[in-house]
């Protein structure tokens, strides 16, 4: 269990109940059904997730918990490290904790929350530890404990700034952004720096030239300018039949120095939450999703790490049963060989999932 | 006084297109007048069908007429804490699980607003229909009893959502019951239907809208205005990007 996590479960508990509060509960229940095909076995891996999320608003401040627990279950169950083997074990994470006031000033928080700079989508380079769910590209992204201050500068421009203090599990990082609307485009500035003896600095924007465009180029550096590196997407999405068929495609560019992948393994390629370092050279991000209503809609997302030319191919097909349930089926497969980040050696031959989720 | 009399019962009696011979762009001119207000809040149900199925949303904002801001957050629980600002033809969403704003723009914009009937362009249509439309009176008709003009608007210029549409307008409300909307190549896009009219002091305002992109197989959205009331207070700085975090 992580250092944070009793405190971040006190705080969504006890806050509520000492402010007497109007608590609005809301959240989630998913369950996906894994099979991963080995060489010469199909391996099955349950995963039950509840997310509970606890808000209240009020015109001078705010409390917000996502709080989530998981039922993991399977012969495919890869236990953390220094578990026992079993077959089932449930942990719980807790993504976002936080209090926000609104001053005079501007908006404090204090808590866990998401640092959102830069652009939402699979590459953002002034994410610290760049980490998608290849199941589920809007997974909640694991925020940090931070304190972060934001304050307008007119109805779209705006400055935020974090500190996030040491932990066992991260750095100290802090970074400061500037961002306006520019005629159609989003822009900003965004700088940080972390205790790896790591700086950043660099630009972004997002907006419309007929084809939607994004793009954002950032430099990072050690503290002595010894090491100096670039990262840098560019992206852009179209979409036909009026948009009920949207394509997308975003290229990442990351001169940082390459560290091991993290995840590779057979059963964490599907799983709820998968941290997988895009640190290679050249990666490729292309996506076509059709939707002709509300009810259905289908795609195919591929990752390609076009420095070891492997690749990942995920169609996905989602119904909406009712209001509130949702049943998707989805496979990815494996491109890569030998020991390339997307191959069949560290994911396995494929693996499918079955979801089905209802909102609260 | 008895001339005052049989003049009034004259006018009272005859049909409403000879007691004045308005003109299109004189309908028109009434219709636009209808949207002046400066601030609005409502609360409202978004049902979208397609064949036997339905899906409910719920959702309150605030509006307000000069720079064309408005202000919408999502209270149904799939969609619970989706806030949308527009500032004039510029949208955003906020999206609370990633607690992140995301600008919405360039053919994105053609999407279904929650995979509705209701595209996000239809949303950013701001200005007045006299100021972007030729109009056209065409021969009026009835619709649920009730004596309409019938006006046609042709776009002045190429950048519009619709090239044409057709309108028909209630001769006594000034208030269009139905609408059909039009693509340049004159294929026909969507069809609105307004009903449930109900007069908020001077003002008539339709508390029931239904909307069927042709595009879409049996799909229809009906949104229906639960509260709605004009000129009172908005929350300060709502029409922010600011206000999206709260």
């Amino acid at each position: 269990m992580r250092r944070w996590f009793i405190p971040g479960v006190a705080l969504t508990l006890f806050l509520p109940m000492v402010s007497h509060a109007k608590i609005d509960l809301s959240g989630a229940v998913r369950n996906d059904a894994v099979f991963y095909g080995a060489d010469e076995q199909t391996l099955f891996l349950n995963i039950l997730e509840n997310k509970l999320i606890l808000q209240r608003s009020t015109k001078d401040w705010k409390f917000y918990s996502d709080l989530r627990f998981y039922l993991y279950y399977g012969e495919g169950v890869e236990t953390p490290a220094g578990w026992p083997e079993e077959l089932e074990y449930i942990t719980a994470s807790l993504p976002r904790a936080f209090v926000r006031y609104y001053s005079n000033i501007g908006d404090f928080t204090l808590g866990k929350t998401y640092v959102n700079f830069g652009i939402m989508g699979p590459f953002n380079i002034f994410e610290l530890d760049p980490n998608v769910n290849f199941s589920d590209l809007n997974y909640t992204k694991e925020g940090v404990v931070a304190i972060t201050y934001e304050a307008p500068l007119g109805d779209v421009s705006g400055v935020k700034a974090y500190v996030s203090p040491e932990s066992r599990d991260t750095d100290m990082s802090a970074g400061a952004s500037v961002y306006t609307n520019w005629g159609a485009f989003d822009v900003g500035l965004v700088t940080g720096r972390t205790g790896r003896d790591l700086n950043f600095a660099g630009v972004y924007f997002k907006g419309d030239a007929e084809v939607e465009l994004q793009g954002a180029c950032a430099i990072w550096a050690d503290d002595a300018f010894a090491e100096c590196h670039v990262k840098a997407i560019a992206g852009a999405d179209y979409g036909l039949f009026d948009t009920q068929l949207l394509f997308s495609v975003q290229y990442l560019y990351n001169d940082c120095p390459v560290r091991p992948a993290a995840g590779g393994t057979s059963t964490t390629v599907l799983s709820t939450a998968v941290s997988t370092g895009f640190s290679d050279r050249h990666y490729l991000y292309a996506s076509a999703a059709y939707t002709p209503d509300e009810f259905f809609r289908a795609g195919v997302d591929a990752f390609v790490n076009a420095a070891d030319n492997s690749c990942l191919i995920v169609p996905a097909a989602t119904w909406v049963l009712a209001d509130g349930l949702n049943l998707t089926l989805l496979a990815a497969w494996p491109t890569g060989t030998g020991d390339t980040q997307f191959s069949k050696a560290a994911i396995g031959n494929y693996a499918a999932l079955v979801r089905v989720e209802a909102a609260l | 006084m008895r001339h005052v009399i049989t003049l009034s019962l004259l006018l009272y009696l005859l049909p409403a297109h000879s007691r004045a011979a308005e003109t299109a762009s004189d309908i028109i001119r009434k219709v636009d007048g209808n949207q002046v207000f400066s601030t609005e809040t409502f609360k409202a149900k978004m049902v979208i069908a397609k064949d036997k199925r339905t899906l409910t949303k719920t959702f309150y904002g605030y509006g307000q007429k000069q720079d064309m801001k408005s202000f919408m957050e999502f209270t149904n629980p799939e969609d619970k804490g989706v806030k949308y600002l527009k500032l004039d033809d510029e949208l955003w969403i906020y999206f609370p699980d990633a607690d992140d704003v995301m600008k919405i723009s360039g053919h994105m914009l053609r999407q279904g607003m929650m995979g509705s009937d209701i595209s996000y362009e239809d949303m950013l249509e701001n200005d007045s229909i006299e100021e972007k439309y030729d109009s056209r009176l065409l021969e009026d008709k009835q619709v649920d009893g009730r004596e309409c003009y019938v006006v046609e608007l042709q776009a002045k210029k190429p950048d519009v959502t619709y090239d044409k549409q057709v309108i028909v307008v209630d001769k006594v409300w000034y208030i269009p019951l139905e609408i059909e909307l039009y693509a340049r190549g004159g294929r026909l896009l969507k069809t609105m239907k307004q009903s449930e009219v109900q007069k908020l002091g001077e003002r008539f305002v339709p508390m029931r809208i239904t909307i069927r992109d042709m595009r879409r197989r049996n799909s229809q959205t009906v949104v229906t205005f639960e509260e709605i009331a004009f000129d009172g207070k908005v929350p300060a700085k709502v029409f922010t990007k600011g206000y999206l975090k709260r």
